[in-house]
């Protein structure tokens, strides 16, 4: 699925609408990112950010219409199913499978790529090293700090080799210190891999690296406006 | 400070509870090991009886767990696998479906006079016979628990992240989900392979007996007074103790390999080529689940038509004559033993539940869990294993002489074996419920224990309904602690049906058969009657906020 | 939570009553618990019908205790102490059960002086022997049996009565898969091998004395038949139905072509009640047919030996024996005399002497249990 990825195509979104079944509405303006680059969309818990993450990722939703486009470079991606989307997700926690080591939770990543034993293994080592994680590979999720779980379920994602990353309130559940230090990284890790990428949030500090902004729009009503 | 008296009182006495049987069996234990030379090994046929138990115990634990794995992933999409028609088997009590099936589906069954060209292959007395009977009645056993187990798992967003990174619903599903649910399953399928190698009352009804497996063989031995028997039966206590260990054995080495193949197929590379034949499998599952249903309520009618007919002989397919009132005094005759079965039985469940409730609520108050292990250990301990070594142990036999004390001694191997299955029921969803309103309503005054009934109890309804249901059902089918126990003294529906299913009547077998499939039947409907489907968690796939 | 309230209520109830019933019952009626097989309909109804009648005439409320097995009271009865009061009031028992007991010096004695209808006891039957052992007073007979076949009737020629091993095997051989027997040691399987040694044996008589150290050899006709037969029969002689009533089900149900009784009236009793085929007969393995008594017998334990006394009594009255040989109900032979014509029995031989039992059922379960 990722094989079609052409290099530096940007990720398009058209102006979109969610509709609710209870009437709710809310437009968003359309946006462009280009590879690398990031939208920090802020608003408070229950505005209905994740509802439009989910719409992006490709979750059937029955509770709520969403009329919008999702292009990445030429292409229309939003009819797609999830896995063959090319669009990553991280959560806050429950995003690494806790009964598999991270040498495996990273592997699953990296099967699309069609590498042998030998070069599977060094990928990951390699990988690991770079964030200061070297010799993780055996542990199991359990025995990670937020923070180590925070950079392993972000490089488990990019090693999927995604046009767009969507990173939900990533980094709640971290201390205050480390929130600091795992955002920047965060946001300096996305540029280096230059994938595109949409963070989530209801801190604005959360947001600070992002080259693009968004303040979650009102809430209309439909049945207001007839 | 009188509280605080109270609940340590209760809660020694729940441990006593708990753990007297435990020093009584090793009391019992004869440390007469079967050494190379023992008589043990001389018994005619020990050698057969020894493979075809663990033949038996292996296979039913395999494919129940196969098919009930099936089950369980095709569940998760399709509708109609949801439905009831597995707990319907699953509520069948399995003595009296073992004795409709038999009469159904042998050679020269009813089956067979009907359609004559249909071979079946079910002989009577045969280890196939007995191995399906036992996978027709464990799969639905782990379907229905593993579903609760499942929801325990947020399987959902792993599935979602399996899909995120690129592999198909069904790939994420066996490859991530599968090996996790298996792993919570162990207990499960421990208690299932511990009863499939120790069996003792269908066994007796539907399998082999030249030689019997361990289990009847052991019984026999148990219940004869020579002293060569006695000293088989001592010895042979530990072979059922082995079978019990290599059972245990089996299924880490089924998780183990199941682990094993998924990581390898976890990093390998490649699409989603279809990897199992998907459709192939969902026809076949929904065929199996309607020929389950289908055997399942055959064997109701058949018991009821057993009941009612007289002179069933080959090759008819009518009986000779429908006795109505002759099977209503039979029924009639039997009331005593359901008055005795229905008050252990409903005595059994109370008492599980109110144990279970305070230990639950001791263990939240302390903010210590202890591991699941030390309250469900007597499902992985061959049954039949455990009474004899407390048969054996000096007090007991004694106190069993004297019918108050077999009242008592079998209502308590009922509470103590049925506990550890309605903690496998009760435990799980009382942690996944919040401590808060309880707390609330202690905030407002309210006494502790008032404050659960009025504040948690609800939120518990269906834990509550379900495991005075499973502790109903686990009492109502113990064949080996009643009879070896109760010594006599105490009949109920499943020793009286034993004891009649070697004789040469169908009817009685029949009528007591249908009655304990009624009263099963009642138990599941006053405790299902308005109980919400399970709700699995859907935090990423549900409306959130 | 409405059905745990009345599970709750149920639950109190019901133990309610029970201790009511228990204790009122005890007040009112001598309980004698009576330990007997509880596997055939006809003997719980006549033991049923023997209770209400007791309860009635004598202010004994007669509870039976069904076992699948005897044994299993005697297993109970040895494990007590010799000194501590029991339970088990009256036992329907013999053979092997009953020499346990005897030997242990568990059983009241002297049974004919106590029980005053001994006296009506047939002095034509020889039950003074239970099994090779005497009985001494210790039991006393209520009923007999006489090992008989019961064979399709379309398997013999019209009017046979007798069938000699020798026929056996050659129906056997015209129709593979279709016979078999009760499994040793099953009481029915083992004295089917007994009927059949004596057919078998050079020196049938041989069988009344104690067995011999070579047993074994002394028994080789009895195996070199039991080679040839076994592949002839059902399941090829792997599997055999667990008892004589395990083999009777089968029969009805067509999966085999005969079968085994030790009631000389079944056949025309169970026909009767519609619970045996209407094509099956009754025919004698040889000319002579193996004959035992069952018997009643009290623990010396038992605290309620006169009420059990007074059972035995009842049982052994002209009005019960009779009821019990009514070939509709149970149609066991009565022991005592009664103007009623007797039940067809062939010509008898006695059991071999106890010892046999254990060389027969070792011989038979390591030749052929594998």
């Amino acid at each position: 699925m990722n094989k079609h990825r052409a290099a530096d195509s940007s990720v398009e979104l058209s102006r979109c609408q969610l509709l609710w079944r209870d009437g709710k509405q809310v437009e968003l303006p359309p946006c462009q990112l280009a590879p690398g680059e990031t939208l920090g969309v802020m608003g408070p818990s229950g505005c209905g950010k994740s509802t439009w993450l989910r719409w992006l990722l490709g979750v059937q939703q029955d509770y709520v219409d969403v009329a919008g486009a999702i292009y990445f470079g030429s292409r229309r991606v939003d009819h797609l199913p999830i896995e063959e989307r090319s669009t990553g997700m991280v959560m806050q926690d429950q995003s690494l499978f806790p009964h598999y080591s991270v040498a495996d939770n990273l592997a699953f990543a990296l099967r699309a790529q069609r590498l042998g034993r030998q070069q599977r293994q060094q990928v990951i080592a390699g990988q690991l090293d770079a964030l200061g994680l070297a010799g993780y590979q055996q542990r199991l999720p359990q025995q990670l700090s937020g923070g180590e779980k925070a950079r392993i379920s972000l490089l488990r994602a990019v090693l999927a080799r995604p046009q767009l990353i969507l990173l939900d309130e990533p980094f709640n559940g971290l201390d205050a210190a480390r929130r600091r230090q795992v955002c920047e990284w965060t946001y300096a890790f996305l540029r280096e891999q230059r994938i595109a990428a949409i963070i989530v949030s209801h801190d604005a500090a959360d947001l600070s690296g992002a080259q693009q902004r968004l303040q979650w729009p009102e809430s209309g009503n439909r049945k207001d406006e007839e | 400070m009188r509280k605080k008296l109270a609940w340590t009182m209760a809660i020694s006495l729940i441990l006593v509870f708990l753990a007297l049987p435990w020093l009584l069996a090793l009391q019992g234990l004869s440390w007469n090991l079967p050494g190379l030379t023992a008589e043990l090994w001389r018994y005619p046929g020990i050698g057969t009886a020894i493979t075809t138990s663990l033949l038996c115990g292996v296979s039913a634990t395999l494919l129940s767990t196969c098919l009930a794995s099936l089950f369980i992933s095709k569940s998760e999409g399709s509708r109609q696998l949801k439905g009831s028609g597995l707990s319907l088997t699953f509520a069948a009590p399995h003595l009296a479906f073992a004795i409709a099936f038999l009469w159904l589906l042998t050679p020269y069954g009813w089956i067979d006079r009907l359609i004559p060209w249909l071979t079946l292959g079910f002989e009577q007395q045969s280890l196939t016979t007995l191995i399906t009977i036992l996978v027709i009645k464990e799969t639905p056993f782990l379907v229905v628990l593993g579903r609760q187990q499942l929801a325990q798992l947020p399987h959902q967003q792993w599935l979602l992240q399996a899909q995120i990174l690129g592999a198909s619903r069904t790939r994420g599903w066996w490859l991530v989900v599968f090996p996790a649910w298996l792993r919570q399953m162990r207990l499960l399928i421990i208690a299932v392979a511990i009863y499939s190698v120790a069996v003792v009352d269908i066994a007796l009804v539907a399998g082999p007996l030249n030689p019997p497996l361990l289990g009847p063989l052991l019984m026999s031995w148990q219940q004869q007074f020579g002293v060569a028997e006695q000293n088989l039966a001592a010895q042979g206590l530990w072979l059922v103790l082995a079978a019990g260990v290599f059972m245990v054995a089996w299924v880490k080495l089924q998780e183990w390999s199941v682990k094993r193949l998924c990581r390898g197929l976890l990093r390998r590379a490649g699409g989603n080529h279809r990897w199992l034949p998907e459709g192939a499998i969902s026809v076949s599952l929904q065929l199996l689940k309607w020929v389950l249903l289908a055997v399942t309520l055959l064997s109701g009618l058949a018991l009821l038509a057993m009941s009612l007919g007289q002179g069933w002989f080959y090759p008819r397919l009518t009986p000779l004559e429908w006795q109505f009132a002759e099977a209503w005094q039979l029924a009639l005759g039997s009331l005593p033993v359901v008055v005795m079965t229905l008050a252990l039985a409903l005595a059994t469940a109370v008492m599980v539940t109110v144990i279970l409730v305070t230990l639950r609520e001791w263990q939240r108050l302390r903010g210590h869990e202890f591991a699941d292990i030390w309250f469900i250990a007597a499902l992985l301990i061959p049954q039949l294993g455990l009474v004899i070594a407390w048969l054996q142990a000096e007090s007991l036999p004694v106190v069993s002489m004297h019918a108050e004390h077999a009242w008592l001694l079998t209502w308590y191997a009922h509470c103590w074996f049925a506990f550890a299955y309605s903690y496998l029921s009760y435990a799980p969803a009382e942690r996944a419920c919040s401590q808060m309103h309880l707390n609330l309503g202690r905030s407002l005054g309210y006494g502790y224990w008032k404050s659960w009934w009025y504040f948690k109890r609800p939120a518990l309804r269906d834990a509550l309904k379900h495991c005075l249901l499973v502790s109903f059902l686990v009492s109502l089918a113990q064949y080996v602690p009643t009879v070896l126990l109760g010594s006599g003294y105490i009949q109920t529906l499943t020793t009286e049906l034993v004891a009649l299913s070697s004789g040469a009547e169908l009817r009685l077998p029949a009528i007591i058969a249908s009655v304990l499939w009624v009263l099963a039947a009642l138990a599941i409907l006053m405790t299902a009657r308005g109980a919400p489907a399970s709700a699995p968690i859907r935090k990423l796939t549900g409306r959130e906020e | 939570m409405r059905q745990f309230h009345l599970a709750l209520r149920m639950t109190v109830v019901v133990f309610l009553w029970l201790t009511f019933s228990f204790s009122s019952n005890a007040a009112e009626q001598q309980p004698v618990r009576f330990y007997a097989w509880g596997g055939s309909a006809e003997v719980n109804a006549y033991i049923e019908w023997a209770s209400t009648e007791l309860a009635a005439e004598h202010g004994i409320a007669l509870e039976h205790v069904r076992v699948a097995d005897i044994s299993e009271a005697v297993t109970l009865l040895l494990a007590a102490r010799p000194d501590e009061p029991v339970a088990i009031d009256l036992l329907w028992i013999n053979g092997e059960n009953f020499a346990a007991l005897k030997q242990a010096n568990r059983l009241l004695g002297e049974l004919p002086r106590q029980v005053p209808n001994a006296v009506n006891l047939r002095e034509d039957l020889n039950w003074q022997n239970d099994f090779g052992t005497p009985v001494d007073g210790y039991e006393l007979p209520w009923g007999i049996a006489q090992l008989q076949l019961i064979v399709r009737s379309s398997r013999l020629e019209t009017g046979q009565t007798i069938l000699a091993p020798s026929q056996l095997l050659a129906l056997a051989q015209q129709t593979p898969g279709r016979f078999s027997y009760p499994k040793p040691p099953s009481f029915h399987g083992t004295s089917w091998l007994k009927a059949l040694a004596f057919q078998l044996l050079e020196q049938p008589e041989q069988l009344l004395e104690p067995a011999p150290q070579h047993a074994a050899e002394v028994l080789a006709p009895l195996w070199r038949y039991l080679d040839q037969l076994h592949p002839l029969l059902w399941r090829g002689g792997e599997e055999f139905p667990v008892t004589a009533a395990r083999q009777r089900q089968l029969y009805n149900q067509g999966v085999v072509d005969n079968s085994v009784t030790f009631n000389p009236n079944e056949v025309a009793a169970l026909q009767q009640q519609l619970k045996l085929a209407p094509d099956a007969v009754s025919v004698s393995l040889g000319s002579r047919a193996l004959t035992n008594f069952h018997y009643l017998a009290v623990p010396v334990a038992s605290q309620r030996q006169q009420a059990a006394l007074q059972v035995i009594q009842f049982f052994l009255s002209a009005a019960a024996q009779q009821r019990k040989a009514d070939p509709s109900g149970w149609g066991d032979p009565s022991v005592v005399r009664i103007d009623e014509s007797q039940a067809r029995l062939f010509p008898s031989h006695p059991e071999p002497h106890v010892s046999w039992n254990h060389a027969l059922e070792q011989g038979w379960l390591a030749r052929y249990q594998r």
